[in-house]
């Protein structure tokens, strides 16, 4: 049975901001490395991208995970009942710019160094020759990474429709009106008393669903989803501060923020 | 898995009424006192009529109102030996009697001997592990979604009983049966989990860590009841003067403990101390329960309760800024353990069985087309963030890894230890010896389509950069490093400027420091 109470709500934001490429010492020189000052211009935000939808001919999509805190997905591909060979990493960041300095990041944790690709997102780099087993990029807001799981295997026959998945998100005429997956709070159900604090997000219809979560929780609680909504396990007595991300299908990503108190 | 404690065999003495010596017939308990269900318990009888020739024997247990619940004996004997029996606790019907008090007849050509004993319903239904060395964990992703951390200790106590559907409290099932005991739960990920979700909160035992070297302690609360018929009864205890104490097999005395035992108490009980190994361990807590004699002495009341456990030992608890909130992954330790022999006592030791066991033990290959990383990045390249949990997770990102995965390994899996180490990021763009990258058949002088040079390597080091660890590469460890033959050598503690020097013959002074952080 449901309770009255919609949980105090802290904060319902959009995104947090994507990270600063640190100023170490070797950012200066990356940077020339690879040419930063010369880079292309970005192509304007993209709403997101689906991976499920993004398929590469005589492949199956073996495994799918989005990461609701990081607005980040994996999917891995091969052969219909085989290992997986080729791994897609799909990131949304809030800007074009911050996808850029998203993969600089991607391509400072390389021990040697790409080479410009063409003809794939606004930006890419890729291992040098014919035969890429790495492919790190940007489409507007959107980064990713195709890298093959095995030695000997190339990713150029999956560039072309890699691109076109890019090429064929709708942008995002004003990034800050996207409509982001929403929860407008939570609702307590009814719990045991010394038990786990149950509860309920309360989405909003009008934003996408959420096609994954992550909880963060103060106090070194954790949550557990049940089939009767989620259950809060607090480390002690007092408030819990729950920070939830919600991710669309698309790696849009909102989140809420409330207060919990076990009883 | 080796065992940390055993069970040692029960001792059974005999008990008799006052005076028996003098008396024609004889009649000896090895407990007054009886929880018939306790595993291994049963009450031994010992029966004997003085004299020659034979004699008609029986041996009986009647209840309170004088009713004979169970005939234990009931056949012709010889006068002048001795007879051992035993009673399981249960009547004519096989059930186990209510908890109660019972008298044990012995009758035998005229002679008569009666004693009276006290069936009583013990068990420990809850225990909780606590003591200075105690680590707290973490299962790093009891849920689908990645960062779903749950820190162990917020499911309740470690070990629990089932539930009874009589009462919380009630150490049987509705027929009378004991509850079983769980089994230690082995999924390294999260916690038990219902088929609808909910966590398992009765009737699992969660495995717990310990600093090697430490005492455990066990805070156990006891059952308050069992049942009969489907009915909750008491524990038939406190008895008037004959207090009862619980104790660990092998641990201190009851005489050297202090009160008396009365259902639902919680107890603080220590076990033996742990040895200086680190691993893991099957932890087995025997539990036993004592009565004071009429002499003052304590007896062990037949049959025990044994609990058993997961046990990770370590060097010391995390720092929470290396491993997050100080509690190790369970997950982590567990593979880590697979690499530490029995032997494994010091930081040494095991960060050298990390370091041979991520370069040898998982499969892994170095990533020379490019040295691109599968399980590190972001912003700060010498304290990287690390997928730790795609890496538990067989590996999801690949066994393709460069040495900024290994190192942010080598380091984090120490750091579940208690190891605290550092990344140490070397640069920038020199150009290389041989080498022997990890998974590859051979040296060569030929990583990334011949470049054969890094624009910056990672290694691990514990002592700020005086030796460094490197899972991923071998070096040709002797004077010309630049031509076979090869002498491979895996730099485990390996001096910093022994390993630049067998690593490149271009000068690279960048040192920069920092700390990987799981995810």
């Amino acid at each position: 049975m449901r309770l009255r109470l919609v949980a105090f709500v802290l904060a319902s934001t959009a995104l947090a901001a994507s990270p600063a490429l640190a100023q170490d010492p070797r950012a200066a020189r990356l940077e020339e490395r690879y040419g930063v000052a010369g880079w292309p211009a970005s192509a304007p935000a993209r709403l997101g991208l689906d991976p499920a939808t993004v398929e590469f001919a005589g492949w199956t999509q073996l495994a799918l995970e989005r990461d609701a805190r990081r607005a980040e997905a994996r999917a891995s591909y091969g052969p219909a009942g085989g290992a997986a060979r080729v791994q897609l990493v799909l990131r949304r960041y809030d800007t074009p710019r911050a996808a850029r300095q998203g993969l600089l990041e991607g391509l400072g944790v390389v021990q040697a160094t790409l080479a410009p690709r063409q003809g794939l997102g606004d930006l890419a780099f890729a291992t040098p020759g014919a035969k890429p087993d790495l492919v790190l990029g940007t489409w507007g807001n959107l980064g990713f990474t195709l890298r093959a799981l095995e030695a000997g295997v190339h990713v150029t026959p999956l560039l072309p429709a890699l691109d076109a998945a890019l090429r064929e998100t709708a942008p995002a005429a004003d990034p800050e009106l996207v409509v982001l997956p929403r929860a407008l709070g939570v609702e307590e159900l009814e719990a045991a008393p010394g038990g786990p604090v149950r509860f309920a997000l309360v989405l909003d219809p009008a934003a996408p669903a959420p096609a994954a979560l992550h909880f963060a929780c103060t106090q070194d609680a954790s949550v557990l989803s049940t089939a009767e909504g989620y259950a809060l396990y607090p480390a002690g007595p007092g408030a819990v501060e729950v920070t939830v991300s919600l991710l669309s299908a698309d790696l849009r990503r909102g989140e809420l923020r409330v207060q919990l108190v076990a009883r | 898995m080796r065992v940390a404690v055993s069970v040692l065999l029960l001792g059974l003495g005999l008990l008799a009424p006052r005076g028996w010596a003098q008396a024609t017939a004889r009649l000896e308990v090895s407990s007054r006192v009886f929880d018939p269900k306790l595993a291994g318990a049963e009450l031994a009888c010992e029966t004997e009529r003085a004299g020659t020739g034979s004699y008609r024997a029986e041996l009986s247990v009647l209840d309170g109102q004088g009713q004979t619940v169970r005939e234990l004996v009931d056949a012709t004997r010889s006068r002048g030996r001795s007879y051992r029996d035993r009673w399981d606790g249960r009547d004519a019907s096989g059930r186990f009697v209510a908890p109660g008090d019972y008298t044990l007849r012995f009758q035998g050509a005229g002679s008569s001997r009666t004693l009276t004993l006290h069936v009583v319903r013990l068990g420990v239904r809850a225990i909780e592990f606590e003591g200075s060395g105690r680590v707290p964990l973490t299962y790093h992703r009891a849920e689908a979604w990645s960062g779903s951390a749950f820190p162990v200790d917020n499911a309740g106590p470690a070990w629990t009983l089932p539930r009874s559907r009589v009462s919380a409290g009630c150490l049987d099932l509705p027929d009378g049966t004991p509850l079983d005991l769980p089994a230690y739960w082995t999924d390294v990920n999260g916690p038990p989990r219902t088929s609808s979700g909910a966590l398992v909160e009765r009737g699992r035992s969660l495995p717990v860590a310990y600093r090697v070297g430490t005492t455990p302690q066990v805070r156990v609360t006891l059952g308050q009841t069992a049942a009969v018929g489907g009915r909750e009864r008491s524990a038939n205890y406190p008895i008037a003067g004959r207090p009862l104490r619980i104790v660990v097999e092998g641990g201190p005395g009851a005489d050297t403990m202090s009160g008396e035992l009365r259902p639902g108490d919680r107890v603080t009980l220590d076990l033996q101390p742990l040895g200086p190994w680190l691993g893991k361990w099957l932890l087995r807590v025997p539990l036993r329960f004592a009565y004071r004699e009429d002499d003052g002495s304590w007896r062990l009341i037949p049959g025990g309760q044994l609990s058993e456990h997961l046990l990770y030992t370590v060097l010391e608890r995390p720092s929470g800024q290396d491993v997050p909130g100080g509690r190790p992954w369970v997950a982590a330790l567990d593979l880590v353990s697979t690499w530490l022999r029995d032997d494994t006592q010091r930081e040494a030791e095991a960060l050298a069985r990390i370091v041979r066991g991520i370069n040898g033990g998982l499969g892994l290959s170095y990533e020379a087309t490019q040295g691109a990383p599968a399980y590190t990045g972001g912003p700060d390249l010498a304290s990287p963030e690390l997928d730790l949990s795609a890496f538990l997770a067989d590996r999801q990102n690949g066994r393709r890894v460069n040495c900024l995965d290994c190192a942010s390994l080598v380091t984090q899996l120490a750091a579940q230890l208690g190891a605290r180490g550092q990344i140490e990021i070397m640069g920038w763009d020199f150009r290389l010896y041989f080498l022997r990258g990890l998974g590859a058949p051979g040296f060569a002088r030929d990583l990334f389509y011949g470049m054969h040079a890094f624009s910056y390597h990672a290694v691990a080091t514990f002592d700020r950069g005086v030796t460094i660890h490197d899972a991923c590469l071998s070096v040709d460890d002797d004077a010309s490093p630049w031509v076979a033959p090869f002498r491979e050598r895996l730099p485990i503690a390996m001096p910093e400027a022994d390993y630049r020097r067998q690593l490149s013959y271009d000068w690279f002074g960048a040192q920069l420091f920092g700390r990987a952080s799981p995810r």
